[in-house]
């Protein structure tokens, strides 16, 4: 659906003294149809830029990008896209269904078959009673919707989102969600630009972890996150540990991380020669925050 | 050309609040036309024209009106010229900070058609706004005279929408360069209100001076040929050509910038 190969964007910027900056460094990915890819990276990383590539809004300095077989430099491969800029901000004087209006003729949608997807789109979002509204009078959270109904107005095979869930009560992300993997499940390919990895640990299918240019890791989230994770020691009172281990205390019990399977039978053989009995042990599933900082900080 | 972002544009040209004095500017010239200025005729010729009782010029009727006529025009072309680049100063420079270009880049629209139906958006605001006070103001003289005085439409639509159509190509190309709405505007004003300046040098023998010369559109010799054309209806000043040829110029640069940005 999506092909990346060796792509790369250096900015030039103006001034002498300006020195260029490379946002994107030999990117390479391929993203299947249904899929749901979350691109995770810093500020600056060069998920925008990325984004932008695929949108044709941004030219690449090198390599390629295609979009159901069509290179993004060509107009007609942004037909079946679908985008949510991170900022969706409307003129005031726009109620919900005029913005749509706008946007779907703008597709070349028009007639009867716009009102009925307008409506359709609407009722998604949960948006069908306030859409005769100015935009002005809507919450943040109604906004995104209504950015998340204009993306998905013309019925595209692929939806771009940058930060969907950002302003959203837990209510509205439980909504997304939900709207997100429905579209999956049609086949719709979804992109997510988001810095809130729980949400994206919820929905996505594939991560692209993107560090000061380069992919640093991508694959699945199963492949992504290990199933073992850590190993969390409780002790009742302070214990003297050796090596790499660290006794830290939280609340009323001190506790001590284990990381690795051979870490976990070190620890155990410890505890049990020093005959320290009184402590309670829990597997702790490392969250996509925890790996993704970890690759942040030794890619 | 996409017709919804031209009618945005117009939509948007037209709420800005330069653009909202000059609509309260024309309704009081209409209304002073209709109030303020009498017309003597004999035999369906116009004798004398007096403003609030008082002849305003001391010459024959038609004249007197023609030299009016003019006045109002220069008035027009003075302030509202002035009012219309302050109030499309931002549409190019500030397109960049719309979140609804993004969106609407990746529809079924090329740059080239954005650029086109904002740049004809801006000039459709300008003419529509001009076509309105002319066809009051034409309206209001015939209650009052039961003449039709269709040639006041020349120098109330034709000049602005083609001076216009020089500027807007003008303001596109600034905007895109500077990303500025306030540089925009500066330059702009000062192209139009200091023309005379930066062409003299076309008739300079210096051939640099003379290239440089010829890079600034001719707006005053625009005004020029409108305004002998009301006093005397001819001028020896025509070559419309021109002013296309600079405009399409000035769009052309317009467009090849815009394609070849990072948005």
């Amino acid at each position: 659906m999506i092909q990346i190969k060796n792509l790369s964007k250096t900015y030039r910027l103006a001034g002498f003294h300006q020195r260029p900056v490379q946002a994107l460094n030999d990117v390479s990915m391929d993203i299947r149809q249904g899929e749901i890819v979350a691109v995770l990276g810093l500020n600056g990383a060069g998920k925008t830029t990325l984004i932008k590539i695929l949108l044709g809004l941004v030219r690449p300095t090198s390599g390629m990008a295609s979009v159901s077989g069509k290179s993004v430099t060509d107009p007609a491969s942004r037909n079946c896209i679908g985008y949510l800029p991170e900022i969706f901000r409307v003129a005031p004087h726009y109620t919900g269904n005029a913005i749509l209006r706008f946007l779907g003729s703008s597709s070349g949608l028009s007639g009867a078959r716009l009102q009925e997807r307008m409506n359709y789109c609407l009722g998604l979002v949960d948006l069908k009673e306030a859409a005769s509204q100015k935009v002005s009078s809507y919450s943040k959270g109604m906004v995104v919707r209504l950015g998340i109904a204009q993306a998905i107005l013309h019925e595209p095979k692929i939806l771009i989102l940058d930060e969907p869930t950002d302003g959203l009560d837990p209510l509205g992300k439980v909504m997304i969600r939900t709207l997100l993997g429905d579209l999956a499940k049609d086949g719709i390919t979804i992109i997510i630009n988001s810095h809130l990895l729980s949400e994206v640990e919820y929905v996505a299918h594939r991560v692209a972890i993107l560090h000061h240019g380069k992919l640093i890791r991508w694959g699945a989230l199963s492949e992504i996150i290990p199933l073992d994770s850590k190993y969390v020691f409780e002790f009742p009172e302070p214990v003297s540990l050796p090596g790499p281990w660290e006794c830290r205390q939280t609340g009323g019990a001190y506790c001590c991380e284990v990381t690795t399977t051979e870490g976990l039978q070190g620890m155990l053989e410890y505890l049990r020669r020093n005959d320290i009995h009184s402590y309670s042990m829990k597997q702790v599933r490392a969250t996509l925050e925890d790996v993704f900082l970890q690759y942040i900080k030794e890619p | 050309m996409s017709i919804a972002y031209f009618k945005e544009t117009i939509r948007n040209t037209l709420s800005q609040p330069a653009m909202i004095f000059v609509m309260i500017l024309q309704a009081a010239i209409v209304l002073f036309i209709a109030l303020g200025l009498s017309f003597e005729y004999h035999n369906k010729v116009l004798l004398s024209v007096s403003m609030f009782g008082m002849e305003p010029f001391e010459a024959e009727g038609l004249i007197a009106f023609r030299s009016m006529i003019n006045n109002f025009s220069v008035l027009g072309w003075l302030i509202f010229m002035f009012l219309y680049i302050i109030g499309t100063a931002a549409a190019f420079s500030e397109m960049f900070k719309d979140p609804l270009l993004n969106i609407l880049l990746t529809k079924k629209h090329s740059r080239t058609q954005i650029v086109l139906s904002r740049y004809a958006g801006i000039v459709a605001s300008v003419v529509l706004l001009q076509f309105l006070f002319a066809v009051l103001t034409v309206a209001v003289l015939f209650f009052k005279t039961k003449l039709l005085f269709l040639w006041i439409l020349m120098p109330m639509i034709v000049t602005p929408a083609v001076n216009f159509l020089l500027l807007a190509s003008l303001s596109g190309l600034l905007g895109l360069v500077f990303e500025n709405a306030t540089v925009t505007m500066v330059l702009s004003l000062m192209m139009y209100y200091c023309n005379d300046l930066f062409t003299a040098g076309m008739s300079l023998p210096q051939p640099v001076l003379k290239f440089i010369a010829y890079l600034f559109p001719p707006l005053a010799t625009i005004n020029r040929m409108f305004m002998d054309i009301i006093l005397s209806q001819h001028s020896n000043l025509t070559f419309p050509h021109t002013w296309f040829l600079y405009a399409c110029c000035y769009l052309g640069l317009t467009l090849v910038i815009f394609q070849r940005r990072d948005l």
